[in-house]
């Protein structure tokens, strides 16, 4: 793994692409999409757990919800307190 | 992806109920399964689902001992579904089918295209009169009898086509670009003739003898290049006249009058501000008028903004929408300032020059000045140009002398 990491740095390849990293995005503290996420771990109004490559993703907050998932992002709404890696 | 479905597709909003709604939830979105709006409860979530996903669900919830529970339909395909028993929605239908149909058959729209010089409205007009007009049936439309009326009628106009675009009559017409007519002299015989007193200030013949040459003064009526063209033997002498169509281009300079007048007093409509504006729903051509104000005004303009109603850009409805605002004015008198005055006039000439440089003069000087009467200012003088101020005439025959003697 060590290995393939340091041969995409060398390359200069967007780590999200070749290694399947998740990528987060935040919009302000009301939305969060979240790519290359690998399952739903845990889902309630108050938080959101990922299984990713780089481990478990958390989303807490309040009311929240999904708004939509396919095969690559889920998008989480609601009041989004915190994100944890 | 989810909002285009949400759109178009029936879908149903769910209620799952589950002890592991995580495990639920990967195992839809393993099988390409997709929920939207996805709502945390206390046993499970609600989401929405399309109906074909809707359908397979039924092995994942089997696994995961999930019980899925429809509360709400989404789409036109439940909505016919629930109504399939009530005759009037039926009814309602068949009967829209029919209006639809029965306005198919009429023209609602009568439009122009390539138009310049006529006005659309003009040309309705005279469509009118050929007993074309908007609510006509489209199968009594005669679109080849429209072309030819509208060629006879508007001499400008070179190509008609008329073509019927669903409950569209569409006129595509090609006006003269502003050659200069040649009425119907084109391939006869003929000479040119001076239309207006001058000097000739260039002359460039192609066909037939110029009888003028720079310089010479001219008189209205006065041949300027004939049609008759001499034929000549190697000792010079004419032995036949061939009769040709003359063509030149020739310019007679000339002094054009000029004169305006503008008095010191003027009206203008002073908007007071204050207006009344109405809805305007028209069937066919009648208007309804919908709004009420305690305003009445004495003067008032009219801006009225409507469209016709339309399914597609062809299915046009006998349905138009709008608005009708009432703008109320009042004639004011005011005098004119000296710079007012002198702006005015000089506008007005400078149109007039416009409209002279369009009909292909060339102006060389002119003259014209501004002067206050006491009574009212006048701008006069005179405008040097060149002119194309000539006209085709028949030809006018000559007897060549040495055939008379031969005979």
């Amino acid at each position: 793994m060590r290995g393939k990491e340091s041969f995409v740095q060398a390359l200069d390849i967007t780590r999200d692409a070749a290694l399947g990293m998740p990528v987060i995005t935040v919009v302000g503290n009301s939305e969060a999409y979240v790519e290359n996420f690998k399952s739903i771990v845990e889902y309630d109004c108050a938080r959101v757990k990922l299984l990713t490559k780089k481990g478990l993703l958390s989303i807490c907050g309040e009311r929240l919800e999904i708004l939509y998932y396919d095969e690559e992002e889920i998008a989480v709404r609601g009041k989004i307190c915190n994100i944890e890696l | 992806m989810w909002r285009q479905q949400k759109c178009v597709s029936t879908y149903v909003t769910v209620i799952v109920k589950s002890e592991s709604a995580e495990r639920f939830l990967n195992m839809c979105r393993h099988k390409n399964i997709i929920f939207w709006e996805i709502k945390s409860n206390d046993d499970g979530f609600t989401g929405n689902i399309t109906r074909a996903d809707f359908l397979c669900l039924k092995d994942i919830c089997k696994k995961t001992k999930t019980t899925v529970r429809i509360s709400k339909r989404h789409g036109v395909r439940f909505l016919l579904f629930k109504y399939r028993k009530h005759y009037s929605f039926l009814i309602g239908i068949a009967a829209a089918c029919l209006v639809l149909y029965f306005c198919g058959l009429y023209i609602w729209d009568v439009s122009f295209t390539g138009n310049y010089k006529y006005t659309s409205s003009s040309l309705i007009k005279y469509l009118a009169t050929l007993q074309v007009h908007s609510g006509m049936k489209i199968k009594e439309v005669d679109c080849d009898g429209i072309e030819a009326s509208l060629r006879n009628e508007y001499s400008d106009i070179t190509w008609v086509s008329a073509e019927i675009s669903g409950t569209r009559l569409i006129v595509h017409i090609k006006e003269n670009d502003g050659a200069k007519e040649t009425e119907g002299f084109a391939s006869e015989q003929r000479d040119i003739v001076a239309e207006k007193d001058g000097i000739v200030s260039s002359i460039v013949t192609r066909t037939g003898t110029p009888k003028v040459k720079k310089g010479d003064s001219v008189t209205a009526g006065q041949i300027l290049v004939s049609g008759i063209v001499d034929v000549r033997n190697d000792s010079g002498e004419v032995i036949n006249q061939k009769y040709t169509s003359a063509d030149a281009d020739i310019m007679i300079r000339m002094e054009i009058p000029y004169e305006e007048t503008l008095g010191y007093e003027y009206e203008y409509k002073h908007y007071t501000g204050r207006k009344i504006t109405k809805w305007i729903f028209g069937v066919a051509d009648n208007d309804i008028e919908v709004g009420f104000s305690f305003m009445k005004f004495n003067q008032a303009d009219t801006v009225t903004d409507s469209s016709v109603l339309k399914l597609t850009d062809s299915f046009y409805l006998p349905l138009r929408k709008g608005k009708k605002e009432y703008l109320e004015y009042e004639m004011r008198s005011q005098i004119y300032t000296e710079e007012e005055a002198n702006q005015v006039l000089v506008s007005k000439f400078n149109r007039y020059l416009l409209d002279l440089i369009e009909n292909k003069v060339q102006i060389i000087d002119n003259s014209v000045k501004i002067n206050n009467n006491g009574s009212e200012y006048k701008m006069s003088g005179v405008i040097v140009a060149d002119v194309p101020a000539y006209a085709y005439a028949d030809i006018t025959m000559t007897v060549i002398e040495g055939n008379e003697e031969t005979e």
